[in-house]
C-alpha cells in the first residue's frame, strides 16, 4: 500500500506533500525521541509521533521514512510544515491516538499481505 | 566585587544548528557591542570550539567559561559549565565516547565546521553532534559537578529538549544551582534552582538578546555557584535586551 493510499484509507489530514507519496509503506515506527527514530525507524517506515519540532523533517530524510503522522490531533507549525514541503516530506495529522493509529495501520499493512 | 553582565549560551559554527557566521570574531564583536562582559559559548556535545573563541575574548577583555550543552538519551538538553581548558576537554571527551558514531548529513542537520583564530576552517566533525549521548540525565549532572563543572539545565520549559517538557519534573536531589528558561519565571517543579536567561543564540543578530546580571567576585564556576545562593552580598537578575524580532535572523 502506497503511503497516499494509506493516508486516503485512515482519512489522514495532509499538511505536506512529500516526494514518496506513491511509494510502498514498508512498515511503521511509533516514538517520540529523535535520536530513538534515528537509530531504530527503517527505511519506508511511516512514522507516528506527537513530536513536531522541524527536526523531524531532517530524520525523515536521513532515515528514508515513507512520511509523519501526527497524533492526538497535534499539527506540524507553519515553519515546519514549509520545511517538510522543501525537503519532500509527507507531513500528515490525525485526531487518532498514537496507540490508535499503530493499530490501523498495522491492520491496513497485514489486510495486504494476506 | 562587580557586576558581570554575562550571555553563557551561545552556539559556533560548530553546532550543525547554528549559522556558518557565528565565528569567534563574530560572536565576540557580538557580545563586545551589546555590551556583555561574560560569556560561554556552549556547542551541542563537543567543546572543540572553546580554546579559540577564548583567546578572541581575552583580546576583546570578556571572561569567558568554558561551555558544552549536553543532550541527554531523554534529549533533554543539560549545560556544562568549566572554568579551564583541560577540564573541559577532558570532560568532553569522556562524553564524545558516549554519542552514537552516525554520520553527520550536513544537507539534513547543517554544517558541523570548527575554524582557527583567522576564522578558516581546520575540522569538520564528521559524526553528528545534534544526537542523543547514551548517558541519563542524573549521571550527566554528576559527571559535571564530579569533573568541577556547574550544570544547568537549559530552556527547561522548552518544548522539545527542556527538562520539565522532556521529564514533567526535576529529579529529586540534584546539584542544579541555576536553571535557564524560556519564560518569564521558572516552572513550579524548577523551584530548587535560580532562574538565569541567556541568549542560545545561534546567528550573530541573537547574541546577547537576553542576559543575566551577576555581581560577584570573579566570573567562575566557584562563583556563579555563590551568587545563585545569594552568599556575601552576591546576587543574580535577569534582563531581556532586544526584542525577538530584533534578535531575529537577518534574511538575505
Amino acid at each position: 500500500m502506497t503511503l497516499r493510499e494509506l493516508a486516503k484509507l485512515l482519512r489522514w489530514d495532509v499538511q505536506s506533500e512529500g516526494s514518496g507519496l506513491d511509494e510502498a509503506v514498508r512498515g511503521g515506527y511509533c516514538g517520540d525521541l529523535l535520536s530513538h527514530a534515528l537509530a531504530s525507524a527503517k527505511a519506508g517506515d511511516v512514522w507516528i509521533t506527537i513530536q513536531h519540532h522541524a527536526n523531524v523533517v531532517a530524520v525523515v530524510q536521513v532515515a528514508n521514512l515513507a512520511g509523519i503522522v501526527l497524533a492526538c490531533g497535534v499539527r506540524a507549525a507553519d515553519g515546519v510544515v514549509e520545511r517538510a514541503r522543501e525537503a519532500g516530506v509527507s507531513v500528515f495529522s490525525s485526531p487518532d491516538s498514537a496507540f490508535d493509529l499503530a493499530g490501523k495501520v498495522h491492520r491496513a499493512l497485514s489486510a495486504e499481505t494476506r | 566585587m562587580r557586576t558581570y553582565v554575562a550571555d553563557l549560551h551561545i552556539h559556533t559554527c560548530l553546532s550543525p544548528c547554528a549559522d556558518l557566521s557565528m565565528s569567534p570574531r563574530a560572536i565576540v564583536r557580538a557580545a563586545a557591542e551589546r555590551g556583555i562582559d561574560l560569556i560561554a559559548v556552549t556547542d551541542h556535545n563537543t567543546a572543540r570550539m572553546t580554546d579559540v573563541v577564548a583567546r578572541e575574548a581575552a583580546r576583546q577583555g570578556i571572561a569567558f567559561l568554558y561551555g558544552l550543552e549536553l543532550q541527554t538519551q531523554e534529549e533533554v538538553h543539560l549545560l556544562a559549565y568549566f572554568d579551564a581548558s583541560p577540564p573541559a576537554h577532558a570532560f568532553a571527551d569522556k562524553i564524545y565516547a558516549q554519542l552514537p558514531d552516525r554520520p553527520n548529513v550536513p544537507e539534513a542537520f547543517g554544517d558541523q565546521v570548527a575554524v582557527d583564530d583567522a576564522e578558516k576552517i581546520v575540522y569538520v566533525e564528521p559524526r553528528l553532534l545534534l544526537n542523543s549521548l547514551r548517558l541519563d540525565f542524573e549521571t550527566a549532572v554528576a559527571w559535571i559537578t564530579d569533573a568541577g563543572g556547574l550544570a544547568v539545565p537549559a530552556h527547561v520549559d522548552r518544548e522539545p529538549y527542556g527538562l520539565i517538557t522532556q521529564l514533567g519534573f526535576v529529579p529529586p536531589g540534584l546539584d542544579l544551582p541555576l536553571a535557564e528558561a524560556d519564560g518569564d519565571e521558572l516552572p513550579a517543579a524548577c523551584h530548587d534552582s535560580r532562574l538565569v536567561w541567556s541568549s542560545d543564540s545561534h546567528w550573530p543578530e541573537a547574541v546577547g538578546r537576553r542576559v543575566t546580571h551577576f555581581t560577584m567576585n570573579a566570573p567562575s564556576v566557584a562563583e556563579l555557584r555563590l551568587a545563585a545562593s545569594g552568599a556575601g552580598g552576591r546576587t543574580l537578575s535577569v534582563e531581556r535586551r532586544l526584542s525577538p524580532e530584533a534578535a531575529s535572523r537577518r534574511r538575505t
